[in-house]
């Protein structure tokens, strides 16, 4: 895999977000679920850009859907690619792979 | 949705996504948070989001390699007649054997002015006119430190006649983009 096809954290959340979401992920969806699912707060900004960079490196395509509501407002939904797919197992995988065996009890993490 | 907020979305946010963003938290705004929280709170969580999402939406532009959003020329515009100026100011020096009372002439500012507008107006044209809501200030802000840094003797309205040079010929460039190309930006831009 290349160096910049790696998946940081918060773009394997989005990912993951945008899978949970199907059909609806929508940039507020996204950030709506991230909150509810994980606690974080992020700003629309940031989930829009880590988006945007998914979709430069072709792990989340982007569609305009219908407008919605009484003012028509336009919308544009994610989709996760096989390319993205494949690319968030792997990084999942690499992460379960080095979280297995290690406990995260007192006496083996430093105490501050 | 509260005008300022919509006003510094639209300066940061490329064109591409602006209709989207906008709309998706004009809607969070008005169907969720509105009722829920009150207009206190819906206020300040729409500040919130903007404040946070200002900076990540221009990085998002620039990574584009949207120009319209590229500051990065603006701010290299505004700076470099601060710099060429006190370059050739030096070389000047260096051929005065008597530099005593030396003061830097009206030919001198004049020729600062007309290389800042020629450049501003340059780097205008990388600018749509939304982004001038936030190229203007960042201009300002450069050409100031770039003042303050060089030893500049000039006169004294020569700061606020840079200013007004960069703010015009910023404008002049971006009006003739706009002439020749317009943005989409669907109905919300």
């Amino acid at each position: 895999m290349a160096k910049g096809d790696w998946l940081g954290e918060f773009e394997q959340i989005v990912m993951l977000a945008v899978l949970r979401l199907d059909a609806s992920a929508y940039g507020m969806e996204v950030r709506r679920e991230i909150a509810l699912r994980t606690g974080r707060d992020a700003s629309i900004g940031a989930v829009y850009s880590t988006l945007d960079r998914l979709e430069s490196k072709g792990f989340v395509r982007s569609y305009e859907t219908e407008p919605e509501g009484d003012k028509g407002r336009p919308r544009r939904a994610y989709r996760v690619t096989a390319a993205g797919a494949n690319s968030l197992d792997q990084a999942l995988s690499a992460i379960a792979s080095l979280r297995q065996g290690v406990r995260l009890r007192p006496g083996r993490v430093e105490e501050s | 949705m509260t005008r300022l907020p919509a006003l510094l979305l639209r300066a940061a946010c490329p064109s591409r996504d602006l209709p989207y963003i906008v709309a998706e938290l004009e809607m969070e705004y008005e169907d969720y948070i509105l009722p829920a929280r009150g207009p206190r709170a819906a206020r300040r969580w729409l500040w919130s989001q903007t404040a946070r999402s200002v900076g990540a939406l221009a990085m998002m532009g620039l990574r584009r390699h949207d120009w319209e959003y590229s500051l990065f020329a603006i701010v290299l515009a505004a700076a470099a007649p601060a710099v060429l100026m006190e370059s050739w100011w030096i070389f000047l020096l260096s051929t005065v054997p008597l530099k005593a009372d030396i003061v830097r002439g009206s030919d001198f500012v004049l020729m600062s002015l007309a290389l800042t507008a020629t450049l501003g107006c340059l780097a205008g044209v990388l600018c749509t006119v939304c982004g001038l809501l936030l190229a203007i200030p960042a201009a300002w802000v450069v050409a100031l430190l770039g003042q303050a840094a060089v030893r500049s003797i000039t006169p004294a309205w020569f700061a606020a006649a840079t200013l007004f040079a960069l703010a015009l010929a910023l404008s002049a460039g971006a009006c003739v983009r706009h002439i020749f190309d317009k943005p989409q930006g669907g109905t919300f831009a």
